[in-house]
């Protein structure tokens, strides 16, 4: 096997593998018909700029890259909106989703964390995502989000207050 | 009144996006597959690029090695007369390597 099918391969195993995850992020954000259109951007911007950069490097650019562009279709949006004098939607986005997830019917306090991790500004979402989903560290979630260590602090900390709050109602300790 | 504490609150938000994720439609993954396969046929046009590009700029060095050696000898003047004629069709390569390139992307 040449090397450049060794590469093509191994970016090949990674977008798979990080593919329905970064769709799930993606849907946090973006309505359902959009979120796909964004992840296959971002893959193809990815591939494109990145795929000669280390490996160990790759999902925090991969990352950052979705970020940007899911950063962009809320530009486009608040402009579109803008124009035509409509204001934006504090609804969540899922639900006008013809297809809700089959799961969440069966956990309320799950629904709740997803529908506030939905309400949460961009930057908290990602923070939280990259951070504790993604399980970056401190240092690769600022670069991949563009902002210093500091600030992913304050994110997080303001994104994790926000989801105890949300499940307050459903948080019985045990005695 | 108590509160979740914060290391729960985090496992419940990562527990609810991976039952997210799971949940993905057979459809969905089949779009995503396929949005995978594109953006690595894209791999394969950067490197076709970034050859023509490797190309053009060794004929571009070839030029100017032979150029500065026939300078030198003092021997052909003649060269160096028409020294912006050669960049000009230089340039035109290059234009028909690019179109080349567009043509083999298209196929």
């Amino acid at each position: 096997m040449s090397a450049a099918d060794e590469t093509e391969a191994t970016l090949d195993a990674f977008l798979r593998a990080v593919q329905r995850r970064a769709l799930t992020a993606a849907r946090l954000s973006v309505p359902r018909e959009d979120a796909l259109d964004c992840v296959q951007s971002a893959m193809f911007s990815f591939v494109r700029k990145y795929h000669g950069k280390p490996q160990e490097q790759w999902r925090p650019l991969f990352f950052r890259v979705l970020y940007n562009t899911l950063r962009d279709w809320h530009r486009r949006r608040a402009v579109r909106n803008a124009f035509a004098g409509v204001s934006t939607p504090e609804e969540p986005l899922e639900a006008n989703s013809p297809q809700p997830d089959r799961w969440l019917a069966g956990g309320e306090a799950g629904a709740r964390l997803l529908e506030e991790l939905r309400r949460m500004p961009l930057r908290q979402q990602q923070a939280f995502i990259l951070r504790h989903w993604e399980g970056l560290d401190t240092v690769a979630t600022a670069r991949a989000m563009g902002v210093s260590a500091g600030t992913v602090k304050t994110h997080l900390s303001r994104a994790v207050e926000r989801l105890r709050a949300a499940l307050e109602t459903h948080y019985e300790p045990s005695a | 009144m108590s509160r979740l504490p914060e290391q729960r609150a985090i496992e419940f938000a990562a527990e609810a996006l991976v039952r997210m994720a799971d949940a993905t439609d057979a459809q969905t993954e089949q779009a995503l597959n396929s949005a995978r396969r594109d953006a690595l046929r894209g791999l394969d046009k950067t490197r076709t690029s970034a050859w023509l590009w490797a190309t053009a700029t060794a004929a571009v060095l070839a030029l100017a090695v032979a150029t500065i050696f026939l300078d030198g000898n003092g021997e052909d003047k003649t060269l160096l007369a028409q020294q912006p004629v050669a960049d000009a069709e230089l340039y035109r390569d290059m234009e028909f390597y690019l179109w080349l390139s567009e043509q083999l992307e298209s196929e």
